[in-house]
């Protein structure tokens, strides 16, 4: 968990230094997939139909909001058809204009629902996005994701209906309404669409309204719960409406979008709950219930600073013995060529035999480690003791030097008297 | 000497204005009744563009019964029939969009309130700078 957590920040600190170029290049990556499959839905128009038109569309949707990029997207799609049949890309155009002043206007932020649910509906895995969704959007994401597959289906079923309206500018009326006929009856009867707007509403709704208590991973529970309650619904769905849903996409689905939003989550926000604590207190005007829990950082982590106090000596030595032994090991394996390989469980006894005696040379290091210390100490007492008592004797010496001196003057200035004395006698 | 402080609220300051700001900030410009009423406003025109295209889809796709109906003098009984449809759709659409305006409008003025309170903060911070000076002089 320490090296999950430690690793983690890491990641977090590099995205927000160059969070900007992540920005972009996850905008560039996720537009260009959107482009290529638009490519190889439509891709009649052969200018758009191109690698390096398709890389430069990407490039600028990649520095311009997201909301603006669905609509390059949709005016990919109209010139697409308008290449097909003009009548057809008309009732498209009409189909997009609806779509998005009646739903698409009130998700302005949520453009990336829309565009990833076509992209992941070529490998099946469109039942990840409500998990996803989910957790990191409003309910009403349910709305984009919805028109998303409705706008896949839409277009499968426009293509198909060249037949009949005649490609071009062909114009035939009764045709027309032959087509339209059969792309509303397609659409409305498309089973696969009513069971993802249930399944994707169900879902969100289901991880939002947990996401509304507090109780201890409250986060990772909504994510779990959304799955469960996903393939649940897919499934009674499936059954109800008999439908011929792809299971395995519905569970590899539920399980992809499981782990990708567990790991986002962990990204995003790792808390403590060992160390969540209750606060109660009041002002003025509320009174506060207040559930603090600490983020997990690996701060948290950081091994605390030796003091200089502690011996270090020993864990060095310890250190040391450990690198010396195991770099003879095989050295000595080595030089040893008749020694028969024992079998896997000798080999365990042997390996613990010799994690014995290291370990009992490592004890006898810093036993004479401690020894050598308590010698030093002990040393250090008797010099210190020793210099006590030389100090001692040279405070003696030096007093029996100053009575000497004192004495020697006292001498001194009794001969001067005296001296003084007979130069006075013989001077009278 | 720079102040670290200081620099830590105008950081926070400048990062809202790059990223909630732009839109709150616009939005804060009208009062609530206006932003909301504007809003409704476009949503009923958006709503009407809509509707009439999905009529006309509609007209396309039934054109028989609906050529038949104004051939047998219905026409007034299919076009109350679309006004009732309508109807419905704005009272829906305007409880909808009356209830995500005022949400959308009260959540920006509340990112505005703790703009403007880093605001003061700065200021209070540019006041103490100027005490200062005049103090040196």
């Amino acid at each position: 968990m320490t090296q999950l957590i430690i690793m983690r920040d890491k990641i977090v600190r590099i995205m927000r230094e160059y969070e900007t170029w992540f920005l972009i290049a996850a905008k560039f990556i996720g537009m260009l997939f959107v482009f290529l499959y638009v490519n190889s839905a439509l891709g009649y128009f052969d200018i758009l139909n191109n690698t390096m038109t398709n890389v430069l569309l990407a490039l600028i949707c990649s520095i311009i909001p997201g909301s603006l990029s669905v609509f390059i997207v949709a005016a990919v799609i109209v010139v697409h058809m308008f290449n097909l049949s003009i009548v057809l890309a008309l009732l498209t155009l009409v189909v997009i204009i609806i779509l998005y002043l009646m739903f698409l206007r009130f998700a302005p932020n949520q453009t990336f629902v829309l565009l990833a649910v076509p992209v992941l509906m070529q490998w099946n895995l469109h039942y990840l996005i409500p998990v996803v969704a989910g957790v990191f959007f409003t309910p009403y994401a349910v709305v984009p994701a919805i028109a998303g597959v409705f706008m896949v289906k839409f277009l499968g079923y426009t293509t198909a209906a060249v037949s009949i309206t005649g490609e071009g500018a062909a114009f035939d009326p009764e045709a027309i309404m032959n087509a339209l006929n059969t792309i509303i009856s397609q659409v409305t009867a498309d089973k696969e669409i009513w069971i993802y707007a249930i399944v994707a509403a169900v879902t969100i709704a289901v991880i939002f309204i947990i996401r509304q208590f507090s109780f201890d991973y409250v986060w990772y529970v909504s994510i779990g719960v959304g799955a469960v309650v996903e393939v649940m619904a897919a499934l009674i769905c499936g059954s109800v409406l008999s439908a011929e849903l792809s299971f395995p996409a519905v569970i590899g689905g539920a399980l992809l979008g499981l782990i990708i939003a567990a790991i986002l989550q962990f990204m995003d926000c790792a808390v403590d709950y060992s160390q969540k604590e209750y606060l109660q207190f009041e002002d003025d005007k509320y009174y506060y219930y207040v559930k603090a829990i600490p983020k997990l950082e690996s701060d948290s982590f950081s091994q605390p600073v030796q003091s200089k106090s502690e011996p270090v000596q020993p864990l060095k030595a310890l250190k040391e013995a450990l690198a010396q032994k195991t770099a003879k090991q095989p050295k000595e394996a080595n030089q040893n060529p008749q020694s028969v390989q024992p079998v896997e469980s000798d080999q365990v006894t042997n390996k613990t035999i010799v994690f014995e005696k290291q370990a009992q040379e490592v004890k006898d290091i810093i036993q004479k480690q401690r020894e050598q210390a308590q010698e030093s100490k002990q040393e250090k007492e008797t010099i210190t003791s020793d210099t006590d008592s030389q100090e001692q004797t040279f405070s003696e010496d030096s007093q029996k030097e100053k009575n000497l001196q004192e004495a020697s003057e006292n001498e001194n200035t009794e001969q001067v008297v005296k001296d003084s004395e007979e130069t006075n006698e013989t001077e009278n | 000497m720079l102040n670290k402080e200081k620099i830590r609220w105008m950081s926070r300051a400048s990062i809202y204005e790059k990223h909630e700001g732009r839109i709150d900030l616009k939005r804060n410009k009208y009062f609530f009744g206006d932003y909301v009423r504007i809003n409704l406003l476009k949503n009923l025109i958006g709503l009407t563009v809509a509707y009439l295209l999905i009529v006309g889809i509609y007209a396309v796709y039934h054109f028989e019964e609906i050529f038949m109906m104004m051939a047998n003098m219905q026409a007034m009984v299919l076009v109350r029939e679309m006004l009732l449809i309508y109807v419905l759709l704005v009272i829906i659409y305007t409880a909808a969009g009356l209830a995500y305006y005022v949400w959308q409008y009260q959540s920006s003025h509340k990112r505005v309130k703790k703009y403007y309170r880093i605001l003061r903060h700065i200021e209070k911070f540019d006041e103490a700078d100027d005490k200062v000076q005049e103090e040196k002089k």
